[in-house]
């Protein structure tokens, strides 16, 4: 547990254990994990390939349920929750930074970060266009708003993609090794992007990383082997 | 909640998608535009079609509705009919149309109601020899020695072809003493000794001929003649198609018969003028040449030339004569009929015109063209049964529009009280014979069984103790044989016959022409109820149901049709499906993705959904036009008929289609239906990606 944590334990993971079929073995990806992320963290998930952090951000994401354990977000037990309850959990309190950024080639940068407002239903024409407007100045691509993806530089699609996981303002927001496909000099103004924003707007951040650049810029790193959380260490 | 902006962005996401996978776009595309203008063609020309036949047969034959006798064995149909195990049909009848009309026309919407019944005649055409000797007999009569020398000549021509082929026959045929007998008469007839003592008792000698040779002559074919029997005159009002050509009306109320014109035009004319006409008409009207090339026409060429020898036989002996002065100052030759006519027969492309000019002007002259003409009596006999009738031969009628389809040529027209004659129904010419009879012979009743009582005494047996005055209706029976025949003919010709006479006895059918065709279903309950309520004993058919298999026939075409569309959609179907489901599995990323960031099941569903119909709507919807157009371009030019036959479903020479809005619809819902069937497989799949795919996704 962070000493700088500064709210209430907005996620809670408590004994949870996580097995995949591997032909006929199982695997056991997450063996008893035990953690706590507090709102407004800006943390990340550190450890070699097949350590399980993926399987643990899935589980904090709700695109996964734990093999047995508890996972708590804001309250709500995942695996009591139905497909539907999910989904809607999804859209109302994460986003979601992805390494491959997933933006929808076929939309402009305004739709893609327009397409989880829509998915929410609750807001008129003209507020969607003056909260997409804004967060897409504040990523610095107002200039590409009507661009679509293919014409965009990996760290922009990457800003992009941090518009679209933040348009909803979200109580966390995933990412996936943000950094992986990105050069070391736009992973860091992506890092700083978003650091700046945890600063700034005390949105709960939580990373899946082995980048060093990414790991020294986190304020708590959460470090996990063999499915296993090990005693973390103080960040900056 | 789904609002508006959220399908405007899913028509997006679909456009961009379609755009984005274009060539698998343009494959589902182009199929759908290809089913799409199928079945929409196939639709409209299928529709028209039926519209075209409604038209021919409802005005021509069939009318709106028939009614026939409610307990008929056999179903009701006007063409093509056929009874139980396959003999002639048992449709009952209506026993007083007069009562049934006066019900049917009380509904508002029955114009007309028509009297109807439908059957065959046969018409017989005479022997070779009989005719060659009634030319002997005017010849001799008239001491006209020139016509006697050629009628001569022509019989000895007749009598050596026959020789050899009876000799041919000998130890081939089982009656060889008849044969041999046969052989030696026509020797003894082809011995100048004969005709050197034909003088000396020329009757004898022409009953000789009648008598010994004629039978040995198969006579010529009989005419086969179905007829429409109807109030000939009511029928010409409210049957549309109905044209008079040659000759005139039946006078109104008399007996009388309408031959069809392509009847007598096609089927009892001349085959040798019937030859040059097909010709011609394969030459110019339907552009089948040249002769060189068409297979059809040489082959016509061909039998006509074999069957010179017969046609020749059918000739008259001055006519025979003169045929072949002209044939050999046309061919610049001397050679026997035969020769001449084989040559004069060999034609092609050079020499048809002039040829078929050649025989009109010249040798047609002195031919039969047609075996009756009108203003002839004729002679009906009753297919199968000894009753006959004679009615004047008046004139010729057509439906213009349908004179080439074989089945407006089916019926020729009779009147109705010659058909109750021919039918065995009591007409009031019969009657009158019946009250001829019991006048004579004193008697009350003539009537079935009672009518042993009043001839032979109530409780008598016949055998036994016959009364006294029971000869009288033998006599009276015999008076009536003796009556002059053709007085009789004479006084039936010139009787008339009232509309209460027509209406008061018993028909086949009733056709009923409605005033506005489009109530027809209602019309039909409406006149099932005022048959129920009046007793009638009649049921209804429909125009189709009436026209039999001819009626079906659009039915069949459609079923075979919409069994090949069916078959083009199937297969449509499995492509789109697969062309689907590849899309669906190079979005996994981009739908994994949409389903991380909140979006439902539903949401999948309908993006895929949304992209198929927007798809099939767009090819749909180009299809729908390229059949308009193509539809629209046939409205204009007409197709036409290929065979005469299908003059009769094309309701004249050109079908006319044009794209009704039932077309339409149905080209749009089958889209509909396909492209969602299609999509409902690949669809229900990439709900059910899950959203971690977008998490495990690599660039």
């Amino acid at each position: 547990m962070s000493e700088q944590q500064s709210g209430e334990a907005i996620v809670q993971i408590i004994d949870v254990y996580k097995s995949y079929p591997l032909g006929k073995m199982m695997v056991d990806a997450l063996r008893g994990v035990n953690m706590e992320l507090y709102t407004g963290e800006f943390a990340a998930l550190v450890g070699p390939s097949g350590s399980g952090k993926s399987t643990l951000l899935n589980m904090i994401g709700c695109v996964d349920v734990p093999t047995s354990g508890t996972v708590l977000i804001d309250g709500n037990d995942i695996s009591k929750l139905k497909e539907k309850e999910l989904t809607r959990l999804r859209l109302e309190k994460l986003g979601f930074i992805f390494q491959s950024f997933n933006l929808i080639n076929v939309l402009s940068v305004y739709q893609n970060v327009e397409m989880p407002l829509l998915l929410q239903g609750k807001y008129t024409k003209a507020e969607r266009d003056k909260k997409i407007k804004t967060i897409v100045e504040r990523v610095g691509l107002s200039k590409f708003i009507g661009h679509r993806p293919n014409e965009l530089s990996g760290g922009q699609r990457q800003r992009v993609s941090i518009a679209r996981a933040l348009i909803t303002d979200p109580r966390i927001v995933l990412a996936d090794e943000p950094t992986a496909n990105l050069d070391s000099v736009t992973g860091k103004e992506i890092i700083d992007l978003m650091k700046e924003i945890n600063e700034q707007q005390k949105t709960t951040f939580i990373f899946s990383t082995h980048d060093d650049r990414v790991v020294s810029r986190v304020q708590r790193i959460i470090p996990i082997e063999d499915g296993v959380i090990k005693a973390e260490a103080a960040a900056h | 909640m789904i609002n508006f902006s959220f399908l405007l962005l899913l028509v997006k996401l679909s456009w961009r998608s379609i755009w984005s996978h274009r060539i698998k776009s343009l494959v589902v595309g182009c199929i759908i535009f290809i089913g799409v203008y199928l079945l929409v063609v196939t639709d409209a020309m299928m529709s028209s079609i039926n519209v075209s036949m409604e038209k021919s047969l409802t005005w021509s034959v069939t009318g709106h509705l028939q009614a026939y006798d409610s307990k008929a064995r056999d179903k009701f149909t006007m063409l093509g009919m056929v009874g139980s195990l396959g003999a002639e049909p048992n449709v009952g009848r209506i026993e007083n149309f007069a009562k049934v009309k006066e019900v049917l026309q009380s509904h508002p919407n029955v114009k007309h109601v028509i009297p109807m019944g439908t059957d065959y005649a046969l018409v017989f055409r005479g022997n070779t020899i009989d005719k060659l000797v009634n030319t002997l007999r005017e010849a001799d009569k008239n001491h006209d020695e020139e016509n006697f020398e050629l009628a001569r000549k022509k019989l000895t021509d007749v009598f050596d072809k026959l020789l050899i082929q009876q000799e041919y026959r000998v130890g081939i045929v089982r009656d060889q003493e008849k044969l041999k007998s046969e052989i030696k008469i026509l020797k003894e007839v082809s011995e100048n000794h004969f005709w050197e003592n034909f003088s000396k008792d020329t009757e004898n000698n022409l009953m000789f001929l009648e008598t010994k040779l004629a039978p040995m002559v198969k006579d010529r074919d009989p005419m086969f003649l179905q007829f429409l029997a109807t109030d000939v005159d009511r029928y010409a009002e409210a049957f549309p198609y109905f044209k008079l050509v040659q000759g005139e009306m039946i006078p109104e109320g008399a007996r009388g018969l309408l031959v069809n014109q392509e009847q007598y035009d096609f089927v009892f004319k001349d085959r040798m003028a019937r030859t040059f006409d097909s010709i011609e008409n394969e030459l110019l009207v339907k552009e089948n040449g040249p002769i060189a090339t068409n297979y059809e026409i040489q082959g016509w060429i061909k039998n006509v030339q074999v069957e010179t020898q017969e046609w020749i036989l059918d000739l008259g002996a001055i006519e025979s004569n003169k045929i072949k002065q002209a044939l050999q100052s046309y061919l610049k030759k001397e050679d026997s009929l035969e020769n001449l006519f084989v040559e004069f027969l060999k034609l092609n492309d050079e020499n048809f015109f002039e040829r078929k000019d050649y025989f009109y002007q010249e040798i047609a002259p002195y031919i039969d063209l047609y075996p009756i003409h009108i203003g002839d009596m004729i002679t009906l006999n009753k297919f199968g049964h000894g009753t006959s009738i004679r009615v004047r031969f008046y004139g010729t009628y057509t439906y213009p529009g349908l004179e080439r389809s074989g089945f407006s040529g089916f019926y020729n027209l009779v009147d109705m009280t010659s058909f109750r004659e021919m039918y065995g129904f009591v007409t009031p010419d019969k009657q009158k014979e019946i009250d001829a009879m019991k006048e004579s012979a004193g008697i009350e009743n003539f009537e079935g069984g009672i009518s042993e009582d009043d001839l032979f005494g109530e409780g008598v047996s016949i055998v036994q103790d016959a009364p006294e005055d029971s000869y009288k209706a033998f006599e009276a029976i015999e008076d009536i044989q003796v009556v002059n025949i053709d007085e009789r003919m004479k006084a039936q010709e010139a009787q008339r016959y009232t509309q209460a006479q027509i209406e008061n006895g018993p028909s086949l059918s009733a056709a009923i022409i409605l005033k506005d065709r489009s109530q027809l279903e209602q019309t039909i309950k409406d006149l099932n109820k005022l048959i129920a309520e009046n007793e009638l004993e009649i049921q209804l058919v429909d125009w189709q149901q009436a026209a039999g298999f001819v009626g079906q026939m659009v039915t069949v075409m459609r079923v075979v049709l919409y069994t090949f569309i069916v078959f083009v959609f199937a297969v449509a179907t499995v492509i789109i499906n697969n062309a689907m489901f590849m899309a669906t599995m190079q979005r996994f990323t981009e739908i994994g993705t949409l389903r991380a960031i909140g979006a439902g099941r539903g949401v999948i569903m309908g993006m895929f959904l949304c992209e198929s119909v927007l798809l099939s709507l767009i090819s749909g919807f180009f299809g729908l036009l390229a059949a308009f157009v193509f539809i629209n371009h046939l409205g204009s030019v007409g197709i036409v008929a290929p065979k005469p036959e299908v003059q009769f479903v094309f309701g004249g020479q050109r079908l006319y289609p044009h794209i009704m809005l039932d077309n339409i619809y149905l080209g749009l819902f089958v889209v509909f239906v396909v492209s969602v069937g299609a999509t409902l497989y690949p669809a229900i799949y990439a709900t059910r990606i899950p959203p971690v795919v977008a998490m495990n996704a690599k660039e």
